[in-house]
């Protein structure tokens, strides 16, 4: 009977963890996606979005600290080089800005959906 | 290189403690359940540990998920018959009173070469010499020879043995598994000692049809 206790207990911890992550996951991406917000729309207005870009890098590594531990690294690693295109793109005026912000939110909301058990997920 | 050591330093005490959870016996005696979740343990660990990428957490569900089922299947299987042949099947009989139930091989896909091969790794070289042989649950087979070709105990010198089946068991953890007229026999007998089916751990019936009955230790 020990033995299912523990069993029942650590099958427990584990739903709870998967809905905490959950949890987690899509509280950062909310974050991270505020902070893409205000770049996006400091840089669609024409204003100086160089701090704006270090709150994102800052925020994206509070991010990662969070996210890191419970998605691969590729999802992780691919929003770290977008980030880090980001200051140079904007001080070469590139066209491509725009698309790698919105590239990084699409990565971010791609990790969330990962954890979710839905039946496409599932199958 | 330090992260794979770690990572194997802690995927092997969890492994410990899984098959601490598990309880688990020789692997010669792991029935096929078991064997699957063993083989899929091992394989998970062996992924997460080479793959630094892989969340750590990633291979320590799956394995505790494992490790969780099986133990609750367990429990489940020890409580309900049903389950338990559901999840482990049964115990069949192959040959009988010296013949060979050909029907059942066929089912369980045994051949000849099958069973004589195995009657070879118990010493039985002649197919003739036994009396009863039943595939376990765990997919070895158990062989009783006939009397005569049996080694020699000192109550077969004074009264030496017919050969005939083992015992058939009727009652199993309070539960009747016989059929109508054995059951209608077994409740006049268990009526007579004042029991009723639930009280018995277990009945067996020899050939001579003399019933063999043990208590549950709760009845009184």
């Amino acid at each position: 009977m020990k033995r299912l206790y523990i069993s029942l207990f650590i099958f427990a911890l584990i739903i709870t963890l998967g809905i905490l992550s959950i949890y987690l996951i899509s509280n950062a991406n909310s974050k991270l996606y505020g902070e893409i917000e205000s770049v996006i729309a400091g840089y669609k207005n024409g204003q100086d979005i160089t701090e704006n870009i270090d709150s994102l890098d800052k925020a994206f590594k509070r991010y990662s600290l969070v996210v890191g531990s419970l998605s691969g690294d590729q999802k992780i690693q691919q929003i770290e080089e977008s980030i880090s295109r980001l200051r140079a793109m904007y001080e070469a005026d590139s066209d491509e800005f725009l698309a790698e912000c919105y590239l990084v939110k699409t990565i971010a909301a791609e990790i969330l959906a990962e954890q979710k058990p839905t039946v496409q997920r599932l199958l | 290189m330090l992260i794979v050591f770690i990572r194997g330093i802690i995927l092997y005490v969890l492994v410990v403690f899984s098959a601490r959870l598990m309880g688990k016996r020789q692997l010669g005696e792991l029935s096929p359940a078991e064997l699957v979740i063993t083989i899929l343990i091992s394989n998970i660990a062996t992924l997460t540990m080479e793959e630094p990428d892989v969340p750590l957490i990633m291979g320590m569900i799956p394995i505790l998920t494992l490790v969780c089922l099986d133990v609750t299947v367990s429990y489940i299987t020890l409580r309900s018959r049903t389950a338990r042949r559901v999840v482990s099947g049964q115990p069949r009989v192959i040959i009988s009173q010296g013949v060979i139930d050909q029907k059942a091989m066929k089912d369980l896909r045994y051949t000849v070469d099958d069973v004589c091969a195995t009657l070879r790794t118990q010493g039985i070289f002649d197919l003739s010499q036994v009396q009863y042989a039943i595939v376990e649950t765990t997919g070895s087979i158990s062989v009783l020879q006939k009397a005569p070709n049996r080694p020699l105990t000192p109550s077969s010198l004074e009264k030496p043995e017919p050969s005939c089946d083992p015992p058939v068991c009727l009652i199993s953890d309070g539960d009747l598994i016989a059929n109508d007229e054995d059951a209608k026999d077994i409740k006049k007998v268990l009526k007579k000692k004042h029991l009723e089916i639930k009280d018995v751990f277990i009945c067996t019936r020899d050939a001579n049809g003399e019933l063999d009955i043990i208590k549950k230790s709760k009845a009184k």
